[in-house]
């Protein structure tokens, strides 16, 4: 698995495009939100602005703790740095193999570490929050390792690239009607309902969390950080922002690859890249409006009533495997 | 087999998830792991009989992770066990969730070795249990990619389960028994020790976490060894994996596998050194705070109370799943049992899980009990007439085995 320079090169180009990005597309999520409840806003520049408030500021941490919510923050931004240097934005080399029961864990790393940090500051809404976090992680699990099952069924491998290498030849020989294969597949499509479920689950957002509230005893993943400030509360909200648009890279990349990613079978094509880095950024946009939309027409659920929603993906999921196997036969 | 062994591993982690005493939790947690190394023979046995060389490929995997576990069990809970004694001894013998808390601050060497091996047992990268959670997980996935069938399935969804809720279980023990302020008061505290555990004990908490993060960071070496031992108990294996200094490299049937645990690190630590780097250098004035109370909405912070519980931690997992709880309701409780079994009444959430078998037992028990006394009851009733009924009865007995004796001997 020697990797050749060239690759390496883009590999840390796409990661960190990732990283900078983040804080830009959690602003246009923001700030799409707040027009389409005709309120002014502050611009999709703000949360680059408020980091950099932030980073600038010292820490105040709660005298109850101890070295690990100091290190929270860090082994955050690391594990979610690793997660962006594992997806393929517009182009199929990455850094790191994507295999996705690793993403998987680091997912699962990130949140255990957080939630020890909400007990560690010793506030009772800390506590409260952490519960909930792992509450949320046993129920995103299940379904996110069924995703991955059936993936594996349908491409016959579980690395990242290559499910969309393959799935995004797939597409443009459907599209150019070269082999005759309809460019659609019915298990993705239900997989991408599954995932995109999923994805709301994991970052929190609007039918399980709030972002956006003040309030504490409804907060699940701000009550865990309600303790935190400073640069800590930095790194920790740009950790947060890579996540969220790590997951939303993953969804469009995985199940709409097109059009084609570029690849290094002859050379660097700069066209390839070029067309496959506007369309990655047209279906960033689209993916953030609906999410807008979404998330203003939406309530948030009671903490009880998330337990049925949970059970949508895995229910998607098992038809897509059903499916799968049906054609796979 | 496999059945079985994903069915033992989500009930005991559920069992550990429920009790509050870090040592039941922990031997919960040993017959999850069991589980857990359990599912890689099963997988083994469902595909041994089958020579083409996708199953002997799938077995073999599955019996180096069967092994690995095995290994990794041994190590993380080894060093758990170790540093469970160490808080034993510390804190006069309390390992009582609810009682401990902020061991952390207190006693670092064994926290944080504690901590090494909460992080291993949930399976979380970098550390040895990772490893081998992985290759599970990637001879069922190899399973279901060759022969997808219901029961490989739902042994993927139990196995996940049991790992998340694993995690669940160490974020409450950790959480509880180490970090935040000590939830006891201050005349129980007043009995614990107020330095570390002395270097030999230290020193071996220390070496067994070390093996932990060895163990996560080599797979290669570890399995290229455990190969050579699956070759020797199931000789129509194959060698699955390309040592590789990098990390774990399988060669599967229709497409390779790899674990890249080095790159994995070493982004890991630019990465980190990157966040360090950027804070540094933003970071104006360069002093610090002095550290608060945490927010608890204006009223005066009393850590004893105002701290998440264990119980609390897990309500939401048991309340979820609460028509299977481990808990028997008070007053379903056979009053003969020892009293520390049976939950104070005031309490809504007991302390004492009771298992499925154990209450069935228990169960059986009570019957036999309750019929033997109705039986000796309606026996032994004080009738004058019905004890003269028993004579009379008696008599008639020997006289018949009389007369058969007479009549065999003739």
């Amino acid at each position: 698995m020697a990797k050749t320079m060239l690759e390496i090169g883009i590999g840390v180009l796409q990661g960190l495009l990732l990283i900078l990005i983040a804080p830009g597309l959690a602003g246009l999520l923001r700030q799409l939100k707040t027009r389409l409840q005709f309120r002014q806003g502050a611009g999709i520049l703000q949360p680059y602005r408020d980091l950099f408030k932030l980073i600038r500021r010292p820490a105040v941490r709660s005298e109850t703790t101890s070295w690990i919510f100091a290190f929270t923050p860090y082994i955050l931004f690391v594990a979610y740095g690793l997660l962006a240097f594992q997806v393929p934005v517009f182009h199929c080399a990455t850094l790191l193999s994507g295999d996705l029961i690793v993403i998987l864990y680091i997912l699962g790393l990130a949140r255990f570490v957080l939630s020890l940090a909400g007990l560690d500051s010793g506030a009772p809404f800390s506590g409260l929050g952490s519960s909930r976090e792992m509450f949320f992680h046993f129920l995103t699990e299940i379904g996110l390792m069924l995703i991955i099952a059936t993936l594996i069924i349908r491409w016959n491998t579980i690395n990242l690239a290559a499910i969309i290498a393959q799935h995004s030849g797939l597409l443009a020989s459907g599209i150019s009607g070269g082999t005759g294969t309809f460019p659609f597949n019915p298990e993705m499509l239900l997989l991408f309902l599954s995932l995109a479920f999923l994805i709301l689950f994991e970052s929190e957002r609007i039918p399980i969390d709030n972002p956006a509230t003040h309030l504490e005893l409804t907060m699940a993943h701000k009550a865990v950080l309600l303790e935190y400030a400073g640069h800590d509360l930095a790194l920790i909200e740009w950790a947060e922002m890579i996540k969220l648009t790590f997951l939303l890279t993953l969804l469009i990349n995985l199940f709409a690859p097109i059009p084609a990613l570029a690849t290094l079978t002859n050379g660097i094509d700069l066209w390839a890249s070029g067309w496959a880095w506007l369309g990655y950024a047209l279906k960033v946009l689209g993916i953030i409006v609906l999410m807008a939309i979404w998330e203003v027409s939406q309530p948030k659920l009671r903490l009880r009533a998330v337990v049925r929603p949970s059970l949508w993906p895995v229910v998607f999921s098992v038809i897509a495997i059903i499916y799968t196997v049906i054609v796979k036969k | 087999m496999l059945t079985l062994a994903v069915v033992t591993a989500l009930v005991n982690v559920w069992y550990a998830i429920s009790s509050h005493d870090l040592k039941t939790a922990l031997a919960y947690h040993s017959i999850e792991n069991i589980g857990i190394i359990t599912v890689g023979i099963g997988i083994a046995l469902i595909y041994a009989v089958d020579t083409a060389s996708t199953a002997r490929w799938i077995t073999t995997l599955a019996l180096i992770a069967s092994l690995y576990h095995l290994l990794n069990h041994a190590v993380f809970k080894g060093l758990l066990y170790l540093c469970t004694g160490a808080i034993d001894n510390l804190t006069n013998q309390n390992v009582e969730l609810e009682k401990l808390g902020g061991l952390l601050k207190r006693y670092p060497w064994t926290a944080t070795t504690f901590l090494i091996g909460a992080v291993s047992i949930s399976g979380f990268p970098p550390f040895n249990g990772f490893i081998s959670e992985w290759l599970t997980l990637q001879a069922l996935l190899k399973a279901l990619q060759s022969n997808p069938g219901v029961v490989i399935v739902l042994s993927l969804i139990f196995l996940v389960a049991a790992f998340a809720l694993t995690a669940f279980c160490f974020v409450k023990i950790a959480g509880m028994s180490l970090l935040g302020a000590p939830r006891s008061d201050l005349e129980t505290r007043a009995k614990w020790s107020l330095r570390d555990v002395q270097l030999p004990m230290r020193s071996m908490m220390v070496l067994m976490a070390v093996f932990c993060f060895v163990l996560g960071v080599i797979p290669s070496l570890i399995v290229t060894f455990l190969s050579g031992v699956v070759a020797t108990i199931w000789p129509n294996s194959l060698t699955v994996n390309t040592p590789s200094p990098w990390g774990l490299q399988l060669d599967a049937e229709g497409g390779a596998t790899a674990l890249m645990m080095i790159p994995l690190l070493a982004v890991a630590a630019i990465l980190a050194v990157a966040a360090t780097v950027v804070v540094r250098s933003f970071w104006r004035r360069r002093q610090t705070l002095k550290p608060q109370i945490p927010w608890t909405c204006g009223v005066s912070y009393s850590p004893a109370y105002m701290q998440h519980t264990g119980a609390a931690l897990s309500f939401l997992i048991r309340d979820t799943v609460g028509s299977i709880s481990p808990h028997t309701p008070n007053d379903e409780m056979p009053d003969y049992l020892p009293e520390a079994l049976v939950m104070s009444k005031s309490s809504s959430y007991p302390q004492i899980v009771i298992e499925y078998f154990r209450r069935q037992y228990n169960w059986v028990i009570d019957w036999l009990l309750k019929r033997s006394t109705a039986i000796g009851n309606f026996i032994q009733n004080g009738d004058l007439r019905q004890y003269l009924f028993y004579i009379f009865i008696a008599n008639l007995i020997v006289l018949v085995l009389f007369l058969w004796l007479r009549y065999i001997h003739g």
